[in-house]
């Protein structure tokens, strides 16, 4: 395909684009399908921790307009718990039943005429709670004896599993220094500018629900769902609107507030829509884990990484929210980074506390791993003698060794590390900026400059069966195997030649409409605009599978190939039909500006023409040509089986490849961090439309910068959140990004897919925390171990090293 | 984030307000811009029973200067005397500070009297009037009064205004010939409240001799706090010294809140580094006539 490419690999503005910026797009908000939808409120617990003694709603329920109220005790007898990734006894459902656990947790339910009504109902009723001690410290699972959470799992801990790989004992025994570093990284969200939104309806006189939402997936989560409610999947209809306002994964939790109101509608029997307001956002959707992570590291005297023994301690807050703990999971296969490393010891926990329950955000388990990972390789570099790039090139895996098998078990697809990381050292000036620090910094001024280096292997298109890593062998061997990543899209074309394309990706604005286009003109030789491309996604008649979504960064590696194979069937089709007008072989034809051309001579048939035969005339198709355009491809990427019985998986099916570098200029008198070139080099194979590759860099290196700098859902010491609004948790915005952007690419295509394409929106988030901080350690001379790093946080390290300075 | 129950009354006078809030029993509350209430408003925060819309009171609009001072109507946009300050001479530093309240689409809904009667400690204009010694013009029932901006600002978000009073105007006096300011603001985005904001003005005579100046820092307690230049350095040529003595002087005064933004420690510290900055700008600036 890529010899005769037209559109594919352009930079074709974003088609979504005219009707966002105009106003037109069609969020959830602005569904209203059913006349005389009623409104729902939800009072949440003002509670870390406390039992439910008694609930009275008796005076919300007189309130006028109030059509119901729904308490945990309505819907247990109506709900199961939704099912959960670890074997261990938690139930979770989307309301408290007699205990709360985190502040903003689901207690009720009202539903009124207005949402104005439904609020004022909510400060009616009363609720009696026994206050609970607080659990907080993820450590102290491991260490104390902390208050249970959940009956059956006395110490918190909702996973614990320990992997080994080769031999890292001996690779200790043998290594020459061994260094050990602890590290937190904060817990933080993604903060999409719409919340979630819901409307649920019941359909009584059938016992089937219909559930709108702005959920994108994954798909699994349509079993979870239809389980909780105790239905066939059949009786389960989920659509998604045309427009979602932005996620970054955080959306994907919305699953439980699904099923909230589909029993609530059940309930009061009217259809009940659900808007959530940023205040029940901050404190309540869902975030990302937290992570405290115990890195050794084990090192030849020259500086070859012999072993990696990592210890990580996951937030997973008050339930184990499917599809946690796969924050711990996801980035399986590329634990080592781009590092060739044999010998791996790895000990994970998931421990619940008081805190909202986590889940996908943008870089999902990625800047969990890579920051600790990419700062151990700076101290070690440092404690070595080493200049820290020097220490990675003696590390990183040579590009004679694609495909590599990791030692967890990832098959990075392919890649040219070196040539990446050479190309980033240069573009940044790697090697002269020493001397330029010097002549800066001289005088004893404020500004102190620094450069910090990240490399990141990105995964993409994940492995439906990673998330069962967390289950030992025997467990999972009583279990079904899953596996794979499957995408499925939909091309037909009707009877005057309109080609309309069906995603199963339920996008949040990546721009998936536009790609589509491009790839389905370029394999059937028509305009992009004679194109449409329809992105809802209605689980009642759109072809989708359980790994459908966008997530993962799976488009285009996943769905981007759904799309060119259904187009690929519908030019087959097409050219078996022609073969027949013009009595010549398929092989002779090939589809041209929209004609068909035989031996290079156009003929009178084109795609409409063609298309139009099938439709109006199927009396004449030729014997084994059935009638219609209507052509559905599932795409499974290859390479991504089941986890073996010795815990190996490929937990993505295919890896990109990034090099940041940060160069920062520190105030020391007030801490303030300035990013004043930031170098991103990205190696995500054919790039499908440059324009918005670069778009999803910029995307991701804000949400980067402001894990770095800015953002973290801080938690006082009685679980209350402090960073409950856009005051307080600070996102950063065009201003607060580096005075310099620079993006370059590569381009090793990926061989498992058609189009060669990899994932990238998700590579910044996981490198530019380390990037940064590495950078400020570099200025300051004193080893950053958390983020964000805030002024405060960097007057306080600057004030241990004064400390320090004087012993 | 709806509003608890509430009557929306809008007026067109001075007079009609005071009358409503007067039958609300102190459970009124005047809105204009709505950029501080609304929000509280929403999230009950505050649950006024009447919201009293002074936006269509034409007595509570227009800019007026004469050789004394500038009259700024209480329901005047900020982004409008923002606009007007930078097209006078006089007054940069109320230019300067004043580019740095929000963003030009909440300056341009936020009124310049809503932010004093809100007195959020780490507003720029509060700051401003304070250390330009302004005045709030006040009106009740019994007719009006002026409170300097020393006396206005109590507490936190609590001012010298009684609740069935209206503020009807600011005053910010025309610095004396010979004046020089500068302004500093540290916050952790661009256009958030302050973690700590510095405003200075130094009056000096024509030989360079010190007259008197006045050192204001938001963020650092309840209110502005405002200190006198030393008197060592009256009547003295401009000496580093002075910088140091003044910093001192700030330095026992304020008592920094230790929040989630900042520590009180590094509060302190932040005052005396953009105090420094502040008035060595100030010194070294071209004295206006």
């Amino acid at each position: 395909m890529s010899d005769n490419a037209t559109w594919v690999g352009r930079s074709l503005p974003r088609f979504e684009d005219g009707r966002l910026l105009s106003g037109q797009g069609q969020f959830i908000a602005d569904l209203n399908p059913f006349p005389g939808i009623r409104h729902a409120a939800i009072l949440r617990s003002p509670y870390p921790h406390a039992n439910i003694r008694r609930i009275d709603v008796r005076a919300a329920r007189a309130l006028d307009g109030v059509v119901g109220v729904v308490t945990g005790q309505d819907i247990v007898k109506e709900l199961s718990p939704f099912p959960v990734g670890v074997a261990k006894p938690i139930k979770y459902y989307p309301l408290a039943i007699d205990r709360v656990r985190y502040v903003g947790e689901p207690v009720a339910v009202v539903v009124a005429e207005s949402r104005y009504v439904a609020e004022d109902a909510l400060e009616s009723i009363q609720v009696e709670y026994e206050p609970l001690p607080v659990v907080l410290d993820v450590e102290a699972a491991t260490t104390g004896r902390p208050g249970a959470l959940h009956a059956g799992v006395d110490d918190n801990v909702a996973n614990h599993r320990v992997f080994r790989y080769g031999d890292p004992d001996a690779a200790m025994q043998e290594a020459d220094v061994v260094f050990e570093e602890r590290f937190v990284y904060p817990r933080n969200t993604a903060v999409p500018i719409e919340g979630y939104g819901v409307i649920a309806h019941y359909d009584a006189s059938v016992g089937d629900y219909t559930v709108w939402a702005n959920f994108h997936g994954p798909f699994t989560l349509h079993s979870v769902m239809a389980h909780a409610l105790k239905v066939g999947t059949q009786k389960l209809r989920i659509k998604t609107p045309t427009d979602i306002g932005g996620s970054y994964g955080v959306k994907s939790a919305i699953y439980v507030y699904m099923v909230l109101m589909a029993v609530v509608s059940r309930l009061v029997g009217a259809a009940v829509k659900w808007t959530e307001d940023r205040l029940e956002h901050m404190q309540a959707s869902s975030s990302a884990s937290s992570r405290v992570s115990y890195v050794r590291a084990a090192f030849s005297r020259n500086g070859r990484l012999l072993a990696l023994l990592i210890r990580q301690y996951d937030d997973v807050g008050a339930y184990i929210r499917a599809p946690e703990p796969a924050t711990l999971y996801r980035v399986h296969g590329n634990l080592t980074g781009a590092y060739d490393v044999r010998h791996v010891l790895l000990e994970n926990y998931a421990v619940m506390t008081n805190r909202v329950p986590t889940g996908l955000v943008r870089g999902y388990g990625g800047p969990q791993l890579y920051f600790p990972l990419e700062r151990m390789m700076d101290i070690a570099a440092r404690r070595l003698g080493l200049d820290p790039v020097t220490l990675r090139r003696r590390n990183l895996i040579k590009a004679d060794q694609f495909p590599y098998t990791t030692a967890s078990g990832g098959i990075y697809d392919s890649g040219n590390y070196e040539k990446v990381l050479e190309d980033a050292v240069q573009k940044a000036g790697y090697w002269s900026f020493e001397k330029a620090r010097a002549r800066r910094d001289q005088g004893g001024g404020a500004i102190r400059h620094g450069i910090g280096i990240a490399l990141v292997v990105e995964p993409s298109g994940s492995n439906m069966g990673y998330v069962t890593v967390a289950f030992t062998p025997e467990e999972r061997a009583r279990q079904l195997p899953k596996s794979g990543a499957v995408s499925a899209a939909t091309v037909a074309i009707d009877m005057l030649g309109g080609v309309t394309v069906q995603l199963d990706s339920a996008p949040e604005g990546q721009g998936h409409e536009t790609v589509a286009r491009q790839i389905v003109a370029d394999v059937l030789s028509v305009a992009p605009d004679d194109i449409r491309v329809i992105a809802e996604l209605d689980t009642a008649i759109t072809a989708w599978t359980v790994s459908s979504g966008s997530y993962s960064s799976r488009f285009a590696a996943a769905g981007a190939s759904a799309v060119f194979q259904a187009a690929k069937k519908v030019k087959d089709r097409l050219l078996r039909l022609a073969a027949h007008q013009l009595g010549a072989q398929v092989s002779d034809l090939v589809l041209h500006e929209g004609g068909v051309w035989h031996n290079g001579v156009k003929t009178s048939w084109s795609v409409k023409r063609l298309a139009g035969l099938m439709h109006w005339n199927p009396a004449g198709l030729p014997s084994g040509l059935a009638p219609g355009v209507y052509e559905t491809a599932y795409f499974s990427l290859p390479e991504v089986g089941a986890p073996s019985p010795d815990d190996r998986i490929n937990s993505s099916a295919t890896y990109g490849f990034l090099v940041d570098v940060a160069k920062v200029a520190v105030n020391i008198e007030t801490g303030r961090v300035r990013v004043l070139d930031y170098i991103t080099v990205h190696d995500a194979g054919r790039l499908l439309n440059p324009l918005l590759a670069d778009g999803q860099i910029y995307g991701g290196l804000a949400f980067g910068v402001g894990s770095a700098l800015y953002e973290e859902l801080l938690y006082d010491d009685q679980g209350q959140l402090m960073t409950g609004s856009l005051i307080d948790y600070l996102v950063p915005t065009l201003a607060e990004m580096p005075d310099h952007i620079r993006i370059y690419h590569h381009a090793t295509p990926a061989p498992g897919t058609p189009l060669g394409a990899k994932g990238l929106g998700e590579g910044n988030v996981m490198s530019a925390g380390a990037a940064i901080a590495n950078a400020v350690s570099d200025a300051l001379g004193v080893e950053i171990h958390t983020l964000p790093l805030s002024p405060q946080a960097v007057f306080d390290a600057i004030h241990q090293m004064r400390r320090e300075d004087r012993r | 984030m709806k509003p608890a129950p509430l009557d929306y009354v809008s007026v067109s006078t001075v007079k009609e307000a005071i009358d409503v809030l007067q039958k609300s029993s102190g459970e009124g509350k005047i809105v204009a811009g709505g950029q501080s209430l609304v929000p509280m408003m929403n999230m009950r925060v505050a649950r006024p029973s009447v919201v009293v819309d002074i936006g269509p009171a034409k007595e509570l609009e227009g800019i007026t200067k004469d050789d004394r001072e500038l009259r700024v109507g209480a329901t005047v946009r900020q982004q409008a005397l923002l606009q007007y300050v930078r097209t006078i001479a006089h007054w940069d530093l109320l230019a300067e500070g004043m580019r740095y309240i929000g963003h030009p689409q909440t300056r341009s809904m936020g009124t310049v009297g809503g932010s004093i009667a809100h007195a959020d400690p780490s507003a720029e204009l509060p700051l401003l009037l304070a250390t330009l010694g302004g005045f709030v013009e006040i009106r009740g029932a019994c007719g009006v009064r002026s409170v300097s901006a020393g006396d206005f600002f109590r507490f936190p978000f609590v001012t010298a205004l009684e609740p069935e009073e209206v503020l009807v105007a600011t005053r910010w006096p025309r610095p004396a010939p010979g004046t020089t300011s500068s302004f500093r603001e540290f916050a952790r985005r661009r256009g958030d409240f302050a973690v700590v904001a510095v405003a200075v003005t130094l009056s000096r005579d024509s030989r360079g001799r010190c007259l008197a100046g006045r050192l204001g820092v938001a963020g650092a307690g309840g209110v502005p706090v405002v200190v006198d230049l030393p008197d060592i350095a009256l009547s003295r040529p401009w000496h580093e010294e002075f910088t140091r003595q003044w910093i001192s002087a700030v330095d026992e005064q304020i008592d920094p809140p230790d929040d989630l933004m900042a520590s009180s420690d590094f509060r302190r510290q932040l005052v005396r580094v953009l105090g420094k900055e502040a008035i060595h700008e100030a010194v070294q600036s071209e004295r206006g006539g």
